[in-house]
C-alpha cells in the first residue's frame, strides 16, 4: 500500500516536472455547478490540471446547449455537456469530438432522472401523458428523448405529448403549480419532489430503457483535439484521477460536494448520486444515436467510434 | 443614376447587395460554416417552411398573442395616459407607481410572471402587456398635457363638458402623440412575445427559434430570425398605412410646414 | 335688472396687474367696441366677460347672476384662430362643432353650416382642412362658427385682424346685419380705430396696463352703414378725430 503511493508520488512528480518543461496548454472550459462536476473543482483546487501542464480556466456557467455554440464560436474548447449534444451536432455539421464520459445512470434500481408527477393528477402511466404538458430542462435532448422513449414503452405516441423547457430548479414549482402535468427531472430535485408528500414517479426514465446510460461527458472541439492529443489525454487523466480520489473516499466526496455545490448536507444524504466515470461505453452511445434517430432528433446514425477519442 | 438612389428601389437594391455578399462570405468558408449557412440554405429552409404551410403554424400563435397583450396595453395605457394627463390628482397619485415599474427589464419580471401565471398564454400576454404599457401610457399622458389650451378653452366656450371635450378635442389633439407611443409599443411587442416563447412555450415563431438551435438546425435558425425581420416590417407596413389614414390632417399639415 | 354688468373688475398674473377697477355696463342688443394700446389687456377682459377667465377681484353679471364659467348665451372668438380651428376637421365640420349635441337633427346642422360657410365666402371649401388655407379664409371659418353656434352675445378678439381688406369690409358688413337680424349683443375687440367706429354704437377706451376704462365714445352715426359713404361723413370724421387723440399715447 505505502509501496503503490509512493509509486504514484514518483510518476506524479516525474509527469508534472515533463509538463512543466513546456508552456502549459490552455483549456478553456464550462461549468455547471452540479454534483457530476464535482471532480473538476477538486482537480482545479489541488493544481492537478497544471501539474500535466493544462492551464485550465473556467470562462462560462452555461450547459452544454449553450456552450456548445460557444465552442463552435471558437470561444471555449473542452465543455461539460450531456453527451447527446456532442452526439447530435456532429449530426448537423458540427466539428466535435467525444472526449471523456463523466457521469452514468444507474444500472438497477433508483436514479437521478425520474419523471415525477402530482399523486392527484390520475396519472399512472407515461401513456397518460397524452394530451398533457411535460417540463423538460432543454428541448430535443437527452431527458426529452428518453422521456418519450417511456411514453412509447408504456403504449403511448410522444406526439400528442406538448413539451416545455423549464430550468430543473422550477419544475417541481411548475408541478405543484399544475403549470406542468409531468416533470422530467434530475437531483436534488426528484428527492425534493418526491419529498412533498405529493408527487409520484412514473419511471427512471435512463435506468428503466438503457441501464448505465453514458448521460454526460466532455466534448471538445475537433480542431483543438487535433492540434493538442496530448494535452485531451492529460485532460482526460487528472479526471479519472479525481473521480478515483472521491469514488473510494465516501468522506471527501461529501466534503467536496457540500463545498462546490450548494446542496445542503441532508439533502445530499437523501439523493441519488450518478456513477462518475470517464469511460466512455461505444455500444451505449450507439445505442443512444438509434433513440435519437427514432425520436427524429437527428436525421441518420452514424459509427460513434469515429468521434469518440480513443 | 442620381435619380436611381431617390428612389426608394435604392434601399432594395442594398438590401440585394448584402445578400450577395452574404452568399460569397459563406461559400468561400472563410467563416465556420456551421455558424454560418449560406444565405441559399437559409432560404431553402425559409421556403420549405413556407411552401408546407408551416408557416402559419408558427405565426399565427405569436400573432394572436402579440394582439392580445398590445391591444390590452394600448386599451389601458391609453385610458390612464388620459386621467393623469388630465386631473393632476391621478398624475401625482399615478406617477411614482409607474416611474417605478417603467424601468425593469422586461426579462426581470418574467420569472414574477411565471409563478403568478404559469407558463401558459397568460403569462406570454401579461408580459407583452405589462412592457407595451408603458411606452403607450408615457406619450399618451404627454400628448394630453400638450394640448393647446386655446383649443381646450375653444371647446369650453363652445358649451361642451369635459366629457365632450374628451372626446371631441382632447383625444383627437393627442392622437398624433398616442400614435407615437403605439408604434414604439408595438415594435416592443414583437421583442416580448419571441422572449416570452423562448422561455415556456410549445409553439410560436420564438418556440421555432429556440427549437431550432436546440436541434442544432442551423439553417432553421436563420430561417426564424428573418421571418421575425420580415413580420415586424410587415406589422410597421401596416401600422403606418393605418396611421397615414387616421392622422392624414396631421401628416399633411406637418409636411407642408417643412416645405 | 342689467344685461351685462362688471362691477370694478380686476386682474392679476402673478405680480403683474393687467386690470384694475374695471366698470362697465353693457345694454342688450348693443355694439360695443374696445380699443386701446397693444398689451393693455383687452383680451382679458373679453375673456373674463366670457366666463374663461376668472377675475381676481370685482364681479360680471349676466342676467343677474354672476358669471363663473362659459355660457351658453355667449360665444367667444379666439385672435390666435389658427390655434383655434380644430386641425383635424374639416371646414364644415369645425363650422358643425358648436351645433353637435343640441338637439339638431343632422339635416338641420348640414344647412346651418353650408349657410354660414357661404356668409362668409368659403362656399366652395367645406371639405377643406385648415391647413389647406390661408390666414384669411382660416379667420373667416372660425367666425363662420362661432356664428353658427347662434348665442346672443358675441365675443370677437381681433375677429379680422388677418384678412384682406376688402374681405375685412364684407365681413364688418356680415356681422352688422347679422348682429341687427338676430338681434345680438357684440363686443369686438380691435386695435383698427375705424373699424371700431364703423361697426359700433359704442366705443370703449382702455388705458395703459393697468388698465382701467379711460373714456366711452358713443358713435351715433346711422345705420344700415355704408362703407363709403359712412366713412365720409363729418360726424364720422370727428369720433375719428377724438378717439385717435384718445387712443395715443398723451
Amino acid at each position: 500500500m505505502v509501496l503503490k503511493r509512493i509509486a504514484m508520488l514518483v510518476l506524479a512528480l516525474a509527469a508534472s516536472l515533463a509538463a512543466q518543461a513546456q508552456p502549459l496548454v490552455k483549456v478553456r472550459i464550462n461549468k455547471i455547478p452540479i454534483a457530476p462536476y464535482v471532480p473538476v473543482d477538486v482537480a482545479l483546487s489541488r493544481g492537478w490540471f497544471k501539474e500535466e501542464g493544462l492551464d485550465v480556466s473556467i470562462e462560462t456557467v452555461a450547459a452544454g446547449a449553450v456552450s456548445i455554440q460557444a465552442m463552435a464560436g471558437g470561444k471555449l474548447d473542452v465543455i461539460y455537456t450531456s453527451l447527446d449534444i456532442g452526439l447530435r451536432a456532429y449530426s448537423r455539421g458540427f466539428d466535435v469530438v467525444i472526449l471523456s464520459n463523466q457521469n452514468n445512470a444507474q444500472a438497477q434500481g433508483k436514479d437521478a432522472a425520474g419523471l415525477l408527477v402530482r399523486k392527484e393528477s390520475g396519472i399512472k402511466t407515461p401513456k397518460d401523458l397524452e394530451g398533457k404538458r411535460v417540463a423538460v430542462n432543454n428541448l430535443q435532448n437527452v431527458n426529452w428523448a428518453y422521456t418519450r422513449e417511456a411514453i412509447l414503452k408504456a403504449g403511448g405516441d410522444p406526439a400528442k405529448v406538448q413539451f416545455l423547457e423549464v430550468n430543473f430548479p422550477q419544475m417541481v414549482d411548475a408541478l405543484l403549480g399544475g403549470h406542468a402535468d409531468a416533470a422530467a427531472t434530475t437531483e436534488p430535485f426528484t428527492t425534493i419532489g418526491l419529498g412533498t408528500g405529493k408527487i409520484d414517479n412514473l419511471s427512471y426514465i435512463f435506468t428503466e430503457s438503457q441501464p448505465g446510460l453514458n448521460i454526460a461527458g466532455w466534448v471538445a472541439s475537433a480542431k483543438w483535439a487535433k492540434e493538442n492529443p496530448k494535452a485531451a489525454l492529460a485532460f482526460r487523466r487528472v479526471l479519472q484521477r479525481a473521480m478515483d480520489l472521491l469514488e473510494s473516499n465516501p468522506e471527501e466526496k461529501t466534503k467536496a460536494i457540500l463545498q462546490f455545490t450548494p446542496l445542503k448536507p441532508d439533502l445530499l444524504q437523501r439523493i441519488t448520486l450518478d456513477k462518475w466515470t470517464t469511460k466512455l461505453d461505444p455500444a451505449d452511445l450507439q445505442k443512444q444515436l438509434e433513440v435519437y434517430k427514432r425520436q427524429g432528433m437527428i436525421d441518420k446514425t452514424y459509427d460513434v467510434k469515429t468521434i469518440i477519442v480513443p | 443614376m442620381s435619380g436611381f438612389f431617390a428612389s426608394k428601389w435604392s434601399g432594395f437594391a442594398l438590401i440585394a447587395l448584402l445578400l450577395a455578399g452574404w452568399e460569397l462570405l459563406a461559400r468561400s468558408g472563410v467563416v465556420a460554416t456551421v455558424a454560418f449557412p449560406s444565405f441559399t440554405r437559409v432560404f431553402d429552409a425559409f421556403w420549405t417552411l413556407v411552401s408546407t404551410g408551416q408557416m402559419t403554424g408558427l405565426l399565427l400563435p405569436s400573432l394572436a398573442r402579440l394582439f392580445a397583450g398590445y391591444l390590452i396595453a394600448v386599451a389601458l395605457g391609453v385610458a390612464l395616459g388620459v386621467l393623469m394627463g388630465y386631473f393632476r390628482q391621478a398624475y401625482v397619485l399615478f406617477e411614482p407607481l409607474t416611474e417605478l415599474l417603467r424601468p425593469i427589464p422586461s426579462p426581470a419580471y418574467v420569472p414574477i410572471a411565471i409563478l403568478f401565471l404559469g407558463l401558459g398564454n397568460e403569462m406570454k400576454i401579461f408580459t407583452i402587456a405589462f412592457s407595451c404599457f408603458f411606452p403607450v401610457l408615457l406619450n399618451t399622458y404627454s400628448g394630453v398635457r400638450a394640448v393647446d389650451v386655446i383649443q381646450i378653452n375653444t371647446a369650453r366656450t363652445f358649451g361642451k363638458g369635459a366629457g365632450a371635450t374628451l372626446r371631441k378635442v382632447i383625444l383627437p389633439a393627442a392622437l398624433p402623440q398616442i400614435f407615437t407611443g403605439m408604434r414604439i409599443a408595438l415594435a416592443i411587442a414583437l421583442i416580448m412575445v419571441v422572449i416570452s416563447e423562448m422561455v415556456a412555450s410549445v409553439d410560436g415563431i420564438g418556440y421555432f427559434i429556440l427549437n431550432a438551435q436546440r436541434s442544432f438546425r442551423v439553417p432553421d435558425m436563420y430561417a426564424g430570425v428573418i421571418t421575425l425581420g420580415l413580420l415586424g416590417y410587415a406589422l410597421n407596413a401596416l401600422f403606418v398605412w393605418l396611421e397615414r389614414h387616421v392622422l392624414r390632417w396631421h401628416i399633411d399639415a406637418n409636411r407642408r410646414e417643412v416645405a | 335688472m342689467s344685461f351685462l354688468s362688471l362691477q370694478g373688475v380686476s386682474r392679476t398674473f402673478g405680480s403683474f396687474t393687467a386690470l384694475e377697477g374695471l366698470s362697465l355696463e353693457v345694454e342688450r342688443g348693443e355694439f360695443l367696441a374696445i380699443v386701446g394700446p397693444s398689451g393693455c389687456g383687452k383680451s382679458t377682459l373679453l375673456q373674463i366677460i366670457g366666463g374663461l377667465l376668472a377675475p381676481s377681484g370685482g364681479s360680471v353679471r349676466f342676467g343677474g347672476a354672476a358669471v363663473s364659467g362659459p355660457r351658453r348665451e355667449m360665444i367667444y372668438v379666439f385672435q390666435q384662430y389658427n390655434r383655434s380651428l380644430f386641425p383635424w376637421r374639416t371646414v364644415r365640420r369645425n363650422v358643425a362643432f358648436g351645433l353637435e349635441d343640441t338637439g339638431l337633427d343632422r339635416v338641420e346642422i348640414e344647412r346651418k353650416c353650408a349657410e354660414y360657410i357661404e356668409l362668409v365666402g368659403l362656399k366652395g371649401f367645406a371639405e377643406h382642412y385648415p391647413h389647406q388655407l390661408s390666414g384669411g379664409m382660416q379667420q373667416r371659418v372660425a367666425v363662420a362658427r362661432a356664428l353658427a353656434f347662434g348665442a346672443d352675445v358675441v365675443l370677437m378678439d381681433e375677429p379680422f385682424g388677418s384678412v384682406d381688406a376688402q374681405t375685412r369690409a364684407d365681413l364688418q358688413d356680415l356681422v352688422l346685419r347679422l348682429w341687427r337680424e338676430y338681434r345680438l349683443t357684440v363686443l369686438f375687440v380691435t386695435h383698427d380705430i375705424d373699424e371700431a367706429i364703423y361697426v359700433s354704437q359704442k366705443v370703449l377706451v382702455l388705458s395703459r396696463a393697468p388698465a382701467r376704462v379711460r373714456a366711452v365714445l358713443a358713435t351715433d352715426l346711422p345705420y344700415p352703414r355704408h362703407q363709403v359713404k359712412t366713412k365720409e361723413t363729418p360726424a364720422y370724421l370727428a369720433h375719428r378725430r377724438d378717439l385717435y387723440s384718445m387712443v395715443m399715447p398723451a
